[in-house]
């Protein structure tokens, strides 16, 4: 359809002029900000850090950059195959010499069948019914959570880095991993090292639920997103107040390191609570300005742990046989004309 | 070095973390299936991590970021991945295998691949770009034969694999075009290839319209064992002075096409020329009818009357208004009038100026004959004529002889021969509208000549305005930088260069070039040697401005300076040896002009004495 859809666009219309609406009941940005300041948290908007003061803060040690990558290929379960990549890298080295795992997932392999009967039978433990489709799915969410927990585990043995970043909130991997997450935040707090995890698309709603409703007009903010939308500055964050705490094993602040007027969020150890607020100039320093928030460290990381598709046909295309391949695995769209 | 990414059977990729890749240079992949073949680097990439983050988002990542992440230890440097693609030179039946080695090989393992024959058999033209790591592991024949220049730096020792152009495929692969942009290097190459063909004595005639074609003075800074003496090997000859055309070898059509190369010629003019003009007519014979008729026409009815009158009772100038009005009945209906007739004469007389019809190609014959280059001079339009001329004699005599050798009848010997011009486009233009008296006999050859082992050697800066039958039949091309689209096109249409090459045409240095030839069956990136001769007017104008326009004050001033102390005490003394240095006559008042003017710009100092005035050095 090469001509705007009419429906669809007279549809669209109407979530638009929802979304205005609501816009325009909205208090305004200071008092937005004047109820925040008083109720729920501290703007702060530290110095930039100064040159050269880094290494020092660093006290030598590395920084250490965690990510990982799960593609699946197929059409449709279980002939769907998952391969996983998780890289810790620190920056004493180019990103590609971090430490790397690799694993792969196949519901139609024995144990990887079991796998996906153990998380049924677990789940029926607790009352819940999985389909094995559901079930394996939350394996390979699994999976991936715990290479990059291991990844990391190894790094800081190896790295000895001053902080660890990842790319994404903790609750995930406590919720999937607990057990290995458990092992990584004892290790790094005993060691002493800081880790954050780097969250680029804010998905929570506590803030807001929290603040919808105080205004007079019952005003409905939606998401934490849509709250702190262009509310802090440009270098400026939000912390939480004690006690206010909306992921309850975990300290997180918000934060607007660049110019784009989204804000993103950062989860630390509430045993490192303290430590925050010396730490996050140090995060806004290695993020650049223009970019999506992320410190640039995890980008490069991000990059270089993708498996990308051209990366994933190569490897079909080397691994497996054309027959099996195309008997099982290559989705009939790809035949698509047009 | 190793293959990565996807791979075909014609191309794959190469990364390397250490080794910067190339452009051209020649890998040896390591893949024992497929007989380690050979793969030219077609493009290079260096890259950094850095740089893909750069273009995804709209921002640089900025230096504060990099300079912190640099505190932490971090290395931009080592993110840095080489990349090639690499174009397989021979025909595999089945992809590379992903992760097999690449390396440089050893001069060894492609000397039957680069090197057609010895350099004293082939044409030794330059050097294969991407070679140079091999140049230690060359054997001495193959060494510092193709010496570089740079024109900062001078000449340069040899540094890559020789290029050799094999002329002994011409019969199966003939003729050569040398394509490119002004100061792209044509010339040059044109050079070099010409001393080439004289060195191998190969008989050529070379149309140089730029007067720059000439081979008696060496490159300056020529190491001496590079020389070469290309003066006994070529002939110079200036048209109008030592070679023209004679009128009496003239048919109607090649007088038509000089009068043309004079001017515009009408149709009506035409039709008068070819009525008047008879088999070996002279200069003077046809000229003098021409001038007749043109008074005859004019005058006709005085004529008559002074004819009736019996002339007065001159039998001589009855004679003659006979004669005069006998011209008048045979040809009033079929010259038109006399404007027409005028014109011609005023061609023709301007053809006569320029004395193009007072001497033969005798001599250009002769050099062809001794298996001499012969270098024919002159304005275009001349050598257009000239050289549609002199080739279409050649080329018919050289056709009797080879064709009588067949048959086994006699004919006159006439060697096989090429044919040289820079400006080829001018000698045989594409558009049909445009005279041109050599295109025809230039398309031939180009079709037919290596038939007879005749052989074009065509350059110019716009191919796409030569005739295009010409340019498909080229089967060696050497293209330098060019920049004009309409070219391109004609360059991608009529050569084997790949859309990387064409990419890279408009930034080639002066010098470089890719040479596409169906007997090699691939284009090879070459730089051209430096030449062993230069144009004899290459000197830049201002210098000799410099050299040779010294005003003659200055000249005196030099002289008299070598003098002081001067004053009217020993003017005399001097006096002699000054004007024979000089070679003029100079007055003592001149003398102390130039001294007077010396003073006032303070490049010397002047002193009243008890016996008159001195001039000396300046104490400073
Ligand atoms: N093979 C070469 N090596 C080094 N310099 C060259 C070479 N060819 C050309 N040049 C430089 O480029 C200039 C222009 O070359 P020229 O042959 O006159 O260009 P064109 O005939 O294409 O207009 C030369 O004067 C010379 O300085
Ligand atoms: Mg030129």
């Amino acid at each position: 359809m090469l001509v705007v859809d009419k429906g669809l666009q007279k549809l669209l219309k109407n979530v638009n002029l929802s979304l205005r609406d609501r816009t325009l009941n909205y208090p305004s940005r200071e008092a937005i900000r004047q109820y925040l300041g008083k109720k729920v948290g501290i703007f702060h908007k530290p110095a930039p850090l100064k040159a050269n003061t880094l290494e020092a803060l660093a006290g030598g040690r590395p920084l250490l950059g965690v990510d990982g990558s799960v593609h699946s290929y197929g059409a449709t379960f279980p002939h769907i195959i998952h391969c996983f990549r998780a890289l810790a890298a620190a920056t004493t080295s180019a990103v590609e010499n971090g430490i790397f795992q690799v694993d792969l997932f196949y519901p139609e392999m024995a144990p990887h069948r079991r796998e996906i009967e153990e998380m049924v039978s677990r789940a029926a433990a607790d009352g819940e019914v999985l389909t094995p489709e559901a079930a394996a799915a939350r394996v390979v969410r699994q999976k991936l959570a715990v290479l990059e927990i291991e990844v990391a585990i190894e790094a800081v043995r190896r790295y000895q880095p001053f902080a660890v970043l990842f790319d994404g909130g903790f609750l995930r991997y406590g919720g999937l991993a607990p057990s290995q997450w458990q092992t990584y935040r004892e290790l790094s707090l005993a060691r002493d090292v800081m880790s954050v995890g780097v969250i680029e698309e804010v998905g929570t709603f506590d803030l807001a639920r929290y603040v919808s409703g105080s205004f007079p007009g019952a005003t409905s903010f939606g998401c934490d997103r849509e709250l702190l939308f262009g509310l802090l500055d440009r270098g400026e964050w939000l912390a939480i107040r004690e006690g206010l705490k909306f992921k309850k094993t975990y300290y997180t602040c918000f934060a607007r390191p660049g110019r784009h007027p989204g804000v993103v969020a950062y989860d630390f150890f509430q045993e490192q609570s303290r430590q925050v607020a010396k730490f996050i100039p140090l995060l806004f320093a290695l993020t650049p300005l223009g970019g999506r928030g992320i410190p640039h460290w995890l980008d490069l990381v991000d990059n270089a742990v993708r498996i990308r598709r051209s990366e994933m046909e190569l490897l079909l295309a080397t691994g497996l046989d054309k027959g099996v391949r195309e008997r099982l695995f290559v989705p009939k769209r790809e035949g698509r004309i047009l | 070095m190793q293959i990565v990414g996807h791979t075909t059977q014609q191309e794959v990729y190469a990364a390397s973390r250490q080794r910067p890749f190339r452009i051209n240079e020649l890998l040896l992949i390591e893949d024992k299936v497929h007989n380690y073949p050979l793969g030219e680097v077609v493009e290079t990439q260096s890259f950094n991590r850095y740089i893909p983050l750069v273009t995804e988002h709209s921002d640089l990542v900025d230096r504060r970021v990099r300079e912190n992440l640099a505190q932490l230890g971090y290395d931009i440097e080592a993110d840095t991945i080489h990349l090639a693609r690499i174009r397989i030179l021979a025909e595999l039946v089945s992809p590379v295998s992903v992760g097999i080695a690449v390396r440089v090989p050893a001069f060894k393992e492609i000397e039957d691949f680069l090197i057609p024959r010895d350099p004293d058999t082939g044409l030794v033209l330059g050097v294969i770009r991407g070679t140079e790591e091999l140049t230690s592991g060359l054997p001495a024949n193959l060494t510092n034969v193709a010496l570089l220049y740079q024109k900062d730096k001078g000449v340069l020792p040899q540094r890559g694999i020789p290029y050799i152009m094999d002329h002994w495929t011409w019969p199966e692969y003939p003729h050569i075009g040398i394509f490119g942009g002004s100061g792209s290097g044509k010339s040059f190459a044109l050079r070099v290839l010409l001393e080439e063909v004289m060195w191998q004595q190969l008989p050529a005639l070379v149309l140089d319209p730029h007067f720059e074609l000439s081979f008696t003075e060496a490159f300056p800074d020529l190491p001496p064992p590079y020389r070469g003496d290309f003066a006994r090997r070529s002939t110079v000859l200036m048209a109008g002075r030592d070679v023209g055309i004679l009128f009496e070898e003239l048919n109607g059509a090649d007088l038509l096409a000089l009068l043309q190369a004079a001017g515009e010629v009408t149709e009506n003019m035409n039709n008068a020329i070819q009525t008047l003009h008879h088999r070996r007519d002279s200069f003077t014979s046809f000229s003098n009818r021409l001038r007749d008729l043109t008074q005859g026409l004019e005058e006709e009815q005085d004529l008559k009357r002074r004819l009736r009158e019996d002339a007065g009772g001159d039998p001589w100038e009855k004679r003659e208004i006979e004669r005069i009005l006998a011209l008048v009945a045979k040809y009033k209906d079929r010259v038109g009038h006399v404007s027409t007739l005028r014109a011609i004469s005023r061609r023709l007389n301007r053809l006569h100026m320029e004395r193009v019809f007072t001497s033969g190609i005798e001599p250009i014959q002769e050099a062809i004959l001794n298996r001499r280059l012969v270098v024919v001079q002159g304005p275009i339009w001349f050598l257009q004529v000239l050289g549609a001329y002199v080739i279409r004699k050649f080329y018919r005599e050289r056709r009797q002889y080879q064709d009588a050798e067949q048959t086994g009848e006699e004919a006159p010997k006439f060697p096989p021969f090429l044919v040289a011009t820079d400006e080829a486009h001018n000698f045989a233009p594409r558009s049909p509208e445009i005279p041109a008296p050599a295109r025809s006999i230039l398309r031939t050859i180009a079709q037919e000549g290596r038939k007879y082992g005749v052989f074009l050697l065509l350059a110019s800066q716009r191919p796409a305005l030569l005739e295009d039958t010409i340019t498909a039949q080229l089967n060696t091309k050497l293209i330098f930088r060019t920049i004009r689209s309409s070219d391109l096109d004609v360059i991608r249409e009529e050569t084997d260069l790949g859309p990387e090459e064409i990419r890279r045409l408009p930034y080639l240095g002066s010098g470089n070039a890719f040479v596409s030839s169906a007997s090699v069956g691939r284009t090879i990136a070459v730089r051209i040697r430096v030449a062993k001769t230069v144009s004899p007017h290459s000197r830049h104008p201002f210098l000799e401005l410099r050299e040779d326009f010294i005003p003659p004050e200055e000249k005196l001033r030099k002289a008299l300076l070598q003098c002081l102390p001067l004053g009217d005490f020993n003017f005399d003394v001097h006096l002699g040896a000054l004007q024979q240095k000089l070679r003029r006559q100079i007055s003592i008042e001149e003398i102390t002009h130039c001294l007077e003017g010396m003073v006032i710009d303070g490049v010397i100092e002047k002193e009243e004495m008890l016996l008159g005035v001195e001039y000396r050095q300046r104490k400073d």
